[in-house]
């Protein structure tokens, strides 16, 4: 399974929610490839699941992707990647 | 390694700001101490005009950043926590805005990664919003 996030540098912002699911697929024994991107190296990418932050998602046009309201909370980016990982599975 | 870099770098404010001050406030300490130059906080606020509020990272935390050429000195963070809840666009609860200065692709990742899973509980989210000085903050660390 490959995880992409994707935030407007590819610096900051999506290695911090990176950061988070992997601290997260660790605690639920889950396996991935992770990775960060920017927004303009999207479409040459290719993964099981994409996250962004809702500012960007408008400019985001892949399948699967999950859309976060906040990009430090790991209730809801639990939440959202867990039933996400279920939904392709 | 989160205290290191925050140490002395920590700002509070009871004003009412706008975001463009506050970005510019959060960065004072590293300008002070020429860790980032004048140009770096510009750099921000062009990007932020030109490509919107990516640098709102959850309903409380901005995280101010820009890919900047040459006007980061050295690898840094700052904070300003604020009484007072700060608009940036239509996410107008911003209280913790966060300054960082990358000077590559990659040497920032252990601060940042250790600053995503401190921010991540909701515990500590809540006792650094509360935070009145640098000690406050520092032992939440």
């Amino acid at each position: 399974m490959k995880i992409i996030t994707i935030c407007g540098h590819g610096l900051g912002s999506s290695f911090m929610v990176e950061s988070i699911i992997k601290q997260i697929l660790s605690e639920e024994n889950l396996n991935a490839e992770l990775s960060h991107v920017d927004l303009s190296s999207v479409s040459s990418t290719t993964a099981d699941i994409y996250l962004v932050g809702k500012d960007l998602a408008s400019s985001v046009n892949v399948d699967n992707l999950i859309i976060l309201n906040s990009l430090i909370d790991k209730a809801e980016i639990k939440e959202k990647l867990l039933n996400k990982i279920k939904e392709i599975q | 390694m989160l205290k290191k870099f925050l140490k002395g770098n920590i700002v509070f404010t009871n004003e009412k700001l706008s975001w463009i001050n506050a970005v510019k406030l959060s960065a004072k300490p590293l300008l002070d101490k020429n860790l980032i130059n004048a140009g770096y906080i510009e750099e921000i606020i062009k990007s932020v005009e030109k490509q919107g509020f990516y640098i709102v990272i959850s309903p409380n935390v901005a995280l101010p950043h820009a890919r900047s050429l040459n006007n980061v000195n050295e690898l840094c963070l700052s904070l300003l926590v604020s009484a007072e809840k700060i608009s940036f666009g239509e996410n107008d609860n911003i209280q913790l805005v966060f300054c960082v200065g990358f000077i590559d692709n990659d040497s920032h990742m252990a601060m940042l990664s250790e600053l995503a899973i401190f921010l991540s509980s909701e515990d500590n989210l809540k006792k650094l919003l509360t935070a009145k000085t640098e000690a406050d903050v520092l032992a939440l660390l």
